[in-house]
């Protein structure tokens, strides 16, 4: 056996070249992080694939049930008018807010667009794994298209709030200045998309977060003022400028404004909320695009 | 010394996972707080694995490279990295362009439909809307999937799903293509089919990096082999030379000698010379 074993190493010892020049600046190192700005033009790039995976994810999101895509509608139409049974109908309570049932409507809607996008777009990175492992976009296409869906199935939501408040007792008139509903919508929407990506490379890197997000969005729930309005409790200043930092807070009471009470909100209302959706979006796009390279990495 | 123009560059790499184990024995244990803190919460304990060590490798244009080796050898891993879709631990991998990768898990959105899996995947390859209907057919042909084409995925068989997938990962004609074993749930058809598309991105001046156990599939398509062999290059050189080796190297696996192929296996590790890679731009 040693014999054949010699004379094979032998014969094949000279097996590649010894050395080889290249140059690297005519190649491009695979899976490296681009600067940020092409990083930008190549999410820009994306676009097609974002628009696409979003629009055919939420086209089948509903597919595994009998009714289908109707679940849209019927979910936000059985929240809202199980808000209105209960405290329109049963407890005809209002603590002190001039149309409770559309208060809480407006609240219950235009929060759980947060939150749902919240979730979605910190566990992106887990459920578009085959497209991570398949192709090398750049990885900001995942929780953008999480939020294209997302902000495609709150139509329908808004759709049905809309219808709410105006035929579910006590009725409100539109009025052009529902129109002002659209701008805090896509405020909100930067907002979403820029906590997704925040929380994506946390979830990723701590997968013990995913655990922890249920009860953060919780916690939020109730410092958004979604089933009452804090002023009503407390007259103490610190803590009413705590609930007025909370940029949701912000958001149900501009909807809440312009939709039951025939205000538009202030320019500072408006300020403060453009500077905290940027401020989100532009510390979460720097957050993931840092990380961009852990993306392919898999947890243990 | 001869300068090159090369496909992909394999510059030193190594990787070492960390896994938890349930029997922390042979490999080496993680160090410091972090297991004290692991074993304080009963989890189980982290060990390094070695999958590849200080690998290099060039590989040219129009070279059709096949990687063999036992199972657990590093080819998969050394894949993956080529693909961008690991990190390695150190080390670095330069490719004149994307690689586009098809593994021996090829499903991509389990409850789209075939023709929409399709769509999504030349998008997410970069193609524009227009580009993916300009090819759209062709793929459709390509995959084969009769009816099936509008079923969703996760109704589909492994070859099903690798048609497609193939389908898909050569649409944009990569200039590097790496098929992870891809091939070996298709049945003669497809594989025959396969094996054409792959010449044709060949000679399109690209380069494919082929794994398989088949070695008459190895001995038909490649024109160089490396055999991997517990994370290390054993040998890297003609088809025919390599193919022999590893052969002789498995019967005597087989027949149980044991020791003959270890040192069977290290004397071919030691007459193994990585190739020197300078690179001009550093």
């Amino acid at each position: 056996m040693s014999e054949t074993t010699n004379s094979a190493s032998d014969s094949t010892i000279s097996d590649s070249p010894d050395s080889a020049v290249y140059d690297s600046s005519r190649l491009q190192q695979v899976g490296a992080r681009p600067p940020l700005l092409e990083y930008l033009v190549k999410l820009w790039g994306a676009r097609h694939f974002v628009v696409y995976d979003a629009r055919v994810r939420l086209s089948v999101s509903q597919d595994h049930t009998i009714l289908g895509k109707v679940w849209l509608v019927l979910n936000p139409l059985f929240f809202g008018l199980t808000f209105y049974l209960i405290f329109g109908l049963l407890l005809q309570t209002n603590r002190g807010i001039e149309n409770f049932t559309g208060f809480i409507i407006i609240g219950f809607m235009m929060f759980i667009y947060t939150v749902r996008s919240f979730n979605a777009g910190a566990k992106s990175i887990a459920n578009g794994r085959n497209l991570i492992k398949g192709f090398s976009f750049p990885r900001a296409a995942i929780p953008l298209s999480i939020n294209l869906r997302e902000f495609m199935s709150q139509l329908y939501v808004l759709a049905v709030m809309c219808v709410l408040v105006l035929l579910v007792p006590p009725t409100e008139h539109f009025g052009p200045i529902w129109l002002l509903i659209i701008p805090i919508f896509i405020l909100q929407t930067i907002f979403n998309w820029g906590l997704g990506m925040l929380a994506a490379p946390l979830v990723h890197r701590i997968p013990d977060f995913g655990n922890v997000l249920s009860l953060s969005s919780r916690v939020w729930m109730y410092s958004s003022g979604l089933f009452y309005d804090p002023s009503r409790f407390t007259d103490n200043p610190t803590i009413l400028a705590i609930f007025h930092m909370n940029p949701l807070y912000q958001v149900l009471e501009m909807a809440r404004g312009v939709m039951l009470y025939d205000t538009a909100p202030p320019l500072s209302q408006w300020a403060m909320l453009v500077v905290w959706c940027l401020g989100i979006w532009l510390v979460g796009l720097i957050v993931f695009w840092f990380n961009e390279e852990s993306y392919a990495n898999e947890q243990r | 010394m001869n300068s090159v123009e090369p496909a992909v560059v394999v510059d030193d790499v190594s990787m070492v996972y960390n896994v938890t184990s349930t029997g922390a024995e042979d490999e080496e244990q993680i160090p410091g707080v972090q297991r004290i803190m692991r074993r304080a919460l009963g989890r189980p304990a982290i060990v390094k694995n070695q999958a590849l060590t200080d690998v290099r490798l060039l590989i040219e244009q129009k070279e059709f490279v096949g990687f063999i080796g036992r199972n657990g050898s590093g080819k998969s891993t050394l894949m993956n990295i080529v693909a961008g879709q690991m990190n390695p631990t150190s080390g670095r991998v330069w490719a004149i362009d994307k690689p586009s990768k098809l593994g021996v898990s090829v499903s991509l959105v389990p409850a789209l439909s075939g023709d929409r899996n399709i769509r999504l995947g030349c998008l997410a390859q970069g193609m524009s809307p227009q580009q993916v209907d300009e090819v759209f057919d062709e793929l459709v042909e390509i995959a084969a999937l009769g009816k099936a084409l509008h079923w969703p995925m996760k109704a589909y068989s492994s070859g099903m799903a690798a048609r497609l997938r193939f389908a898909v990962a050569t649409a944009t004609n990569p200039h590097v293509l790496i098929l992870d074993e891809a091939l070996s749930t298709g049945d003669a058809q497809f594989q025959a089919r396969g094996q054409a598309r792959m010449e044709e991105i060949r000679e399109n001046a690209g380069c494919v990096m082929f794994v398989s156990h088949t070695m008459s599939e190895i001995k038909h398509m490649c024109s160089r082999v490396v055999w991997i062999d517990a994370g290390e290059v054993v040998m890297d050189g003609n088809t025919q030379d390599v193919v022999r080796e590893y052969d002789e190297y498995m019967s005597m696996l087989a027949a149980g000698n044991l020791l003959s192929a270890q040192s069977f296996r290290d004397e071919h590790r030691a007459a193994h010379r990585a190739v020197e890679l300078v690179d001009l731009n550093r």
